[in-house]
């Protein structure tokens, strides 16, 4: 919006504005289709030979809208995402210098500063999200990892593993074991309890509330 | 006549993708709606820039055909993990294209956590990041920091204080 004041105030000193932007942009964004579009603008306007059919009407302002390149545009709405990119921007710096290493165990650098591309260089909030998709049992282990994965560990357990049911593994390993399979402190069942009653005395009181799909 | 935005990253490199591939994007979306079709992405690389869209473009053609009620089916019957927050892709050739497209060294996975976080492309979010727990699940402390390269800065008080303190964790151990 300050842009398009300054352009439609200073009718006589409109093209020096906008060739200051231009210069500006340039270090932005050194692409010439924004200069192009500039100009084709500026020539339309004082009425020289248009070089393109541009859309630009005699409502400056209006057109002025749709021909200011992402530069101005950006610049404002970055305002909105700027928290998000300066808090990336710390750990993002650090994958430049990690370029093209492959293998996560090189120790080149690994000052407490550059940790680059690490696990502790994520963002805590990532790293919660991460955490939160391990299981109940490997908490124990990423407690005692160090002080930034403790950190991550004990927020995802109050954000997440407070209300969730830990999954058991043991289900799908060692079914020839018939130990794994029983809880581990259960009481034993010297005898096993049958049913007194039998389906044949049921079926004179049973009805199927739900007809089966496979028959149909 | 698709519309191509244009993406340009960190190291000036532009990049002309179809407007459904870029809008899996949230943050894309948002941008080209008040602004221009040229979008940079200065914490973005060139590398890490490349493998986003060859995933988004991917994601695109599939998310473009509406759900068969068999897939969708599918779908219900694979999750089965109550922590997980991601609706499960349900395509299993996609899924498939999934997992080879994660087999990456930690280091660029990390590269991509980080953009797809910026980006806020929800499904290559969670991709990721269920990659890198897997990689975490299921195994001793010695081995995490192995693989991950992560130095144990506590002292042996600090560590027995830690245990004390979060004897919930280590009853089952």
């Amino acid at each position: 919006m300050i842009y398009l004041g300054l352009v439609v105030n200073k009718d006589s000193g409109r093209s020096l504005y906008l060739k200051s932007y231009i210069s500006s942009s340039w270090l932005l964004f050194p692409r010439r289709v924004y200069i192009a579009r500039i100009e084709t603008k500026m020539s339309a306007r004082d009425s020289q030979e248009a070089e393109s059919p541009s859309p630009v009407c005699s409502n400056y302002l209006g057109s002025a809208e749709e021909s200011i390149p992402a530069g101005v545009k950006f610049v404002r709405s970055t305002s909105t995402l700027g928290r998000k990119r300066v808090v990336l921007s710390k750990s993002a710096d650090f994958s430049p210098h990690c370029g093209s290493s492959s293998s996560p165990k090189k120790l080149c650098r690994r000052s407490t500063m550059e940790r680059s591309n690490h696990l502790e260089a994520l963002p805590l909030d990532v790293l919660v999200k991460i955490l939160c998709k391990v299981d109940h049992s490997d908490l124990s282990q990423l407690l005692l990892l160090s002080k930034t994965l403790s950190q991550a560990t004990s927020i995802a357990k109050e954000m997440h593993f407070a209300f969730a049911t830990p999954i058991s593994n043991r289900v799908s390993k060692e079914d020839a074991d018939g130990h794994e399979e029983e809880a581990p402190n259960a009481p034993i069942r010297h005898r096993v309890t049958r049913s007194r009653l039998s389906a044949l005395s049921l079926s004179s009181i049973t009805a199927v509330l739900f007809p089966s799909r496979v028959d149909q | 006549m698709a519309k191509m935005i244009k993406l340009v990253s960190g190291d000036g490199a532009e990049f002309e993708v179809e407007e459904e591939v870029a809008f899996q994007s949230k943050i894309i979306k948002d941008i080209v709606a008040d602004a221009d079709d040229v979008i940079p992405l200065p914490t973005v690389s060139s590398k890490v820039l490349i493998q986003v869209i060859e995933y988004c473009r991917k994601h695109a053609a599939v998310n473009s055909f509406p759900l068969s009620p068999s897939s969708s089916a599918a779908a219900a019957a694979s999750s089965s993990s109550s922590i997980s927050y991601s609706k499960p892709v349900s395509d299993p050739a996609l899924r498939a294209w999934d997992n080879e497209f994660v087999k990456l060294n930690n280091s660029s996975l990390f590269d991509i956590v980080i953009a797809a976080n910026y980006l806020d492309i929800e499904e290559l979010v969670d991709l990721v990041l269920e990659t890198v727990a897997d990689r975490i699940k299921g195994k001793q402390a010695q081995e995490i920091r192995r693989q991950f390269n992560i130095e144990n800065d506590f002292t042996p008080e600090e560590e027995e204080a830690l245990r004390r303190e979060n004897s919930w964790a280590f009853q089952n151990n």
